[in-house]
């Protein structure tokens, strides 16, 4: 398989002086199309960084971040969210939904964004609302959903716009073990099913043994590079 | 103490609100001390125009003759009230005066005026009619002289030295009477209805032409200090020798200019109220905003204690600060602005209220109450403000208040 | 529209926020349109008095007339002019009149008088003289049985020559040629009251003017009134470029100090609209800021999943347009009511004020589209530009830093 992400040399530096730190550190990586890799390491050890990194949602002090073969760098603003709407989901740690849609109106938000007719767009809503196991729920606001529910529409919203690369970043810290672990099945399976390449950053026992990669990583470089032929 | 530094520090924490919040106070403060300037310095100028042009400040006259300036009504015998101005301390000065509507004609035309005898150096004190000269000569107290408004001086097509003939009749007989002039002086006042339709004589001539001795229509009078002279209480007014007499300050005499004063001190009262309510919507909105960014601060120090009245003061002593900023800033910005205006004058364009004519720029003068009371006001009205958000802001419930989502 | 509902459920969020924010927007819409309405409605209703009682929207002189009003300055083709004027389909009616000034004598009694000579028909069709007769009969152009001509008198004529319905009224003027002008009139009506602008003036019938000044079938003036007054100008100007030989004055030339104020009147008003309408939109400006400063992390969201930065200052100029399109809509329904009130009804000062010469008493408002239209635009035009600066800044931040804000 081809790679989907290639890091080369990647530094990101925060604050000035003494109070400088090296987020990430002349980090290089590689992740091939249909990976699910985690991310794990102590807090502060640069993950949240790299996926921001990745996501395109900072910019790097050093070094170069290859996306389906687009390199980040080079890429403005406008070109940079097109992209980002295109080719990379999001799920974050606090689910954040747009508060004043519905659950079918966040999922159906980012295939707006991309152009898609009324038609398709309600037909991937209904799929996605399928998809995730919340049929039914379309219409409640965030506020009328469960945690779990939520991080469910949110994993529908990442998937919609049927992006390369989903990016989540502890997307199970604020869920019981149990909700947490129904919701990683079910990423998995859109994995295998299709062929989706997800990256979590995560210090979550129990992503990490679902996870097929394991990148430790330890002051911003990689400490480990592992696979987890248990998964 | 610690509850001002609080307060204070909390100004701070969104400079970028405050900054609105302060604008928005502080304009309202410049805007109303402009306004209420403005219209201070153009009332003043009409008073001002009114009473320094040809009015006087009070006058004395027969009863009735203001009604039609019919000629009949004169005072015939106006020296025990001269005698009681000349001993008036309040009196600065007084000009007696015959007014009699004439026919002047030159070579070329005719036109209806008002003809004025007036004695030239107490006229000279009272009104601006020596100053208003713009060529040739004040009245010196010789028989032919006449002076002419500029406007109906261009009527007739006369200049200095031209002969004009006044033609009139005698008061008490109505024999028609026809006397020749020559113009020694052209003034000019800036009204239109004034300079084109006064003409004025000496008064030995009027009195002489139109048979009626030592008697006079009007006799006008300033004061020494000009803020009395609408008080009934003056001398003045209450011992006149005749009941057949009458004496009124100007504010009896101009019951139009009366009505304006009062419209336009409404007036500032309506801007004034407006630029409250705008400003308080505002401030409300702001302290609304800063204690909602703060609900779980407000609620945590509940929470370990603090008393609602203490969370209410701590919101009235922000607005209260806020106040403070504003009108320091808002002081400085009118300062400036006020010297720049006071140098450059308000352009507005010609206006002419009442036959006063505004100048095209309007001095705007500041006096140091305008920056007591105003402000003064701004603070209290702030205050007032407050107390909706105070109240809100005492009556959180620390359990909400808490559980905070995006 | 997806991002037409989101803008629309945002302004829910903070109910307290918007409806604070709509009543200043609200506010400042009503105090526009209130104000536009009753300076054009009051300026309106003056003008719609002064031209319909005496001045006409238009009009026409003989070259130089009008600066130096001579008696044998006439106009002269009548035949051809009236022709004109019958074609001209802009004009409604005119009327031709001859000025002069006389002194008029009663049974003892005489004062200087304005003579305006009148086509008792014509006339009517332009002012409304017929309605304004106090008692006795409205005139006509024929003699009665001794030759005497009939004269409709001022007021105050009446009052200060002492004389009634019937009586003899003596004029003495100067002809065209300079002679002595000198005729008898009966006296068949007495016109308006002492507030009026002809509380001097005798009316004649015109063929009876021009024989008192010896003028052949020449007139000094035609007032005209014209079917769309608002035109006026541009009316005026056609008709000079045809009648270049004439003198042809819109109102605006013939009642210059009172057009001045007035517009000079309009600018202060006009400052004092941009003042009330940047007061609110600091307020306003201030709300944004801080509803789009506290849903950063919320626009960082849409920012990392996708949304382009137009397309996030869209949604807050939407929000800002929105709110003030609701605004304006509970304003209206507020404000028509009142504005309607002020057009039929209006308000009634004590006393007249004299303004630039002309009188003016009632305060009335204007109920048009464009009362309600333009300072609509204005706030609309502001608040969208009010709405930009906090749209970029939150287009601006990068999505990291906007999510990690608090």
């Amino acid at each position: 398989m081809p790679n989907v992400i290639e890091i080369n040399n990647l530094t990101r530096k925060y604050g000035k002086g003494v109070a400088e730190v090296i987020a990430v550190n002349q980090l290089s990586l590689n992740i091939e199309y249909g990976e699910f890799t985690a991310i794990i390491g102590p807090s502060g050890s640069g993950k949240s960084t790299l996926l921001n990194l990745i996501g395109g949602l900072d910019n790097s002090d050093e070094g170069q971040i290859m996306l389906a073969g687009n390199n980040l760098a080079s890429m403005s603003g406008r070109k940079m969210s097109d992209f980002r709407r295109d080719h990379i989901g999001f799920i974050f740690q606090a689910y954040n939904l747009i508060p004043v849609l519905s659950a079918a109106e966040n999922i159906e938000y980012i295939m707006l964004l991309q152009g898609i007719s009324n038609a398709e767009r309600n037909k991937r809503v209904e799929e996605m609302l399928q998809l995730v196991g919340l049929e039914g729920l379309g219409n409640r606001r965030p506020s009328e959903l469960s945690g779990g529910q939520q991080q469910r529409v949110a994993v529908a919203r990442a998937m919609a716009s049927e992006p390369e690369i989903i990016l989540a970043d502890e997307p199970t810290a604020n869920l019981d073990s149990k909700t947490g672990a129904s919701l990683l099945d079910m990423m998995k399976g859109l994995n295998e099913e299709k062929g989706v390449t997800f990256v979590f950053s995560t210090h979550d026992e129990m992503i990490m043994k679902r996870a097929k990669r394991l990148i430790h990583l330890r002051d911003g470089s990689i400490e480990r590079d592992e696979s987890n032929n248990n998964a | 103490m610690l509850m001002i530094r609080q307060a204070w520090r909390n100004i701070f924490r969104n400079i970028r609100r405050s900054v609105l919040t302060c604008t928005l106070i502080a304009s309202s403060l410049v805007v109303i001390i402009l306004v209420d300037s403005i219209i201070n310095s153009m009332t003043g100028l009409m008073v001002k125009g009114i009473t320094e042009t040809i009015e006087g400040e009070a006058q004395i006259y027969h009863s009735g003759f203001r009604d039609q300036y019919d000629p009949e009504l004169y005072i015939s015998d106006p020296k025990s009230i001269i005698s009681n101005l000349d001993s008036d301390n309040e009196i600065k000065s007084y000009a007696s005066r015959v007014i009699v509507p004439s026919m002047i004609g030159s070579s070329y035309n005719s036109d209806g005026v008002v003809l004025y005898g007036v004695d030239a150096e107490k006229e000279s004190n009272t009104s601006r009619l020596q100053s208003a000269v713009i060529e040739g000569d004040y009245l010196s107290g010789s028989d032919k002289e006449l002076i002419l408004g500029r406007l109906i001086a261009e009527k007739l097509e006369v200049g200095i030295g031209d002969r004009i003939v006044i033609t009139s009749s005698e008061i008490n007989t109505n024999q028609m009477i026809q006397e020749l002039f020559r113009v020694s002086g052209i003034v000019q006042f800036g009204p239109k209805e004034l300079d084109e339709g006064f003409a004025f004589i000496n008064l030995s001539t009027a009195q002489r032409m139109f048979n009626i001795g030592e008697g006079v229509h009007q006799i006008a009078i300033r004061f020494t200090n000009p803020e009395l002279a609408n008080s009934p209480d003056l001398d003045i007014y209450k011992t006149l020798p005749s009941d057949t007499l009458e004496a009124k300050g100007w504010l009896a005499l101009q019951p139009g200019l009366g009505a304006m004063l009062e419209m336009t001190g409404l007036s500032t009262l309506i801007m004034g109220a407006i630029l409250f309510i705008l400003a308080s919507l505002g401030v409300v909105n702001s302290i609304f905003m800063s204690i909602y960014e703060r609900t779980y601060e407000l609620a945590v120090s509940k929470a370990i204690g603090t008393r609602p009245s203490g969370i209410a003061s701590l919101v009235l002593l922000e607005g209260l600060f806020l106040a403070l900023i504003s009108c320091f800033f808002g002081i400085i910005i009118t300062v400036i602005l006020g010297i720049f205006l006071k140098e450059n004058g308000l352009s507005l364009g010609v206006m002419e209220f009442s036959g006063v004519a505004f100048p095209d720029n309007i001095p705007v003068i500041l006096t140091l109450d305008q920056f007591v009371n105003f402000p003064f006001y701004v603070v209290l009205l702030t205050l007032v403000a407050a107390i909706y958000p105070a109240i809100f802001a005492a009556r959180i419930v620390p359990a909400q208040a808490v559980q905070k989502a995006l | 529209m997806l991002i037409l509902r989101m803008a629309f459920r945002n302004l829910f969020r903070q109910y307290r926020r918007t409806i604070l924010t709509g009543l200043s927007i609200g506010g400042g819409y009503i105090v526009f349109v209130l104000s536009v309405s009753l300076v054009e409605g009051s300026y309106g209703n003056v003008i719609d008095i002064f031209t319909k009682d005496s001045v006409g929207h238009i009009q026409i002189h003989r070259k130089s007339y009008r600066e130096k009003p001579k008696t044998y300055l006439t106009i002269d083709n009548r035949k051809e002019l009236e022709e004109l004027f019958y074609k001209e389909s802009q004009i409604i009616s005119f009327t031709p009149r001859v000025l002069s000034m006389a002194l008029a004598y009663g049974k003892e009694k005489s004062t200087p008088v304005k003579v305006l000579g009148i086509d008792p028909n014509l006339e009517a069709d332009v002012t409304r003289i017929k309605e304004k007769i106090f008692t006795g009969d409205y005139f006509d152009s024929t003699p009665n049985a001794d030759g005497y001509y009939k004269a409709m008198i001022g007021s105050s004529i009446a009052e200060s020559l002492k004389i009634n319905i019937g009586d003899e009224l003596i004029l003495i003027g100067q002809g065209a040629e300079g002679s002595i002008a000198n005729d008898i009139f009966i006296v068949s009506s007495i016109v308006g009251n002492e507030n009026s602008f002809d509380k001097m003036t005798v009316y004649l019938p015109l063929v009876a003017s021009q024989s008192f000044l010896s003028l052949s079938d020449e007139v000094h003036q035609y007032a005209l009134l014209v079917n769309k007054p608002k035109r006026n100008l541009e009316i005026a100007a056609e008709l000079q470029e045809t009648l270049s030989n004439l003198d042809v004055a819109p109102w605006q030339r013939i009642e210059t100090t009172f057009y001045q104020t007035m517009q000079a009147d309009r600018k202060g008003n006009n400052y004092t609209l941009i003042l009330i309408v940047f007061l609110v939109f600091v307020g306003v400006l201030n709300t944004i800021l801080m509803s789009v400063l506290e849903r950063t992390k919320e626009f960082g969201v849409i920012r990392a999943i996708g949304c382009r930065p137009s397309k996030l200052i869209l949604l807050i100029n939407l929000e800002t347009i929105f709110l003030t399109f609701l605004s304006i809509s509970i304003s209206l329904i507020i404000v028509i009511p009142m504005i309607y009130w002020f057009a039929n009804t209006g308000l009634l000062l004590s006393e007249p004020i004299d303004m630039g010469g002309v009188m003016f008493q009632h305060m009335r408002g204007e109920f048009s589209l464009n009362v309600f239209l333009k300072p609509m635009i204005i706030v609309f035009i502001t608040s969208f530009l009010v709405s930009l600066p906090p749209g970029f800044r939150a287009a601006r931040m990068t999505p990291k830093n906007a999510m990690d804000f608090n």
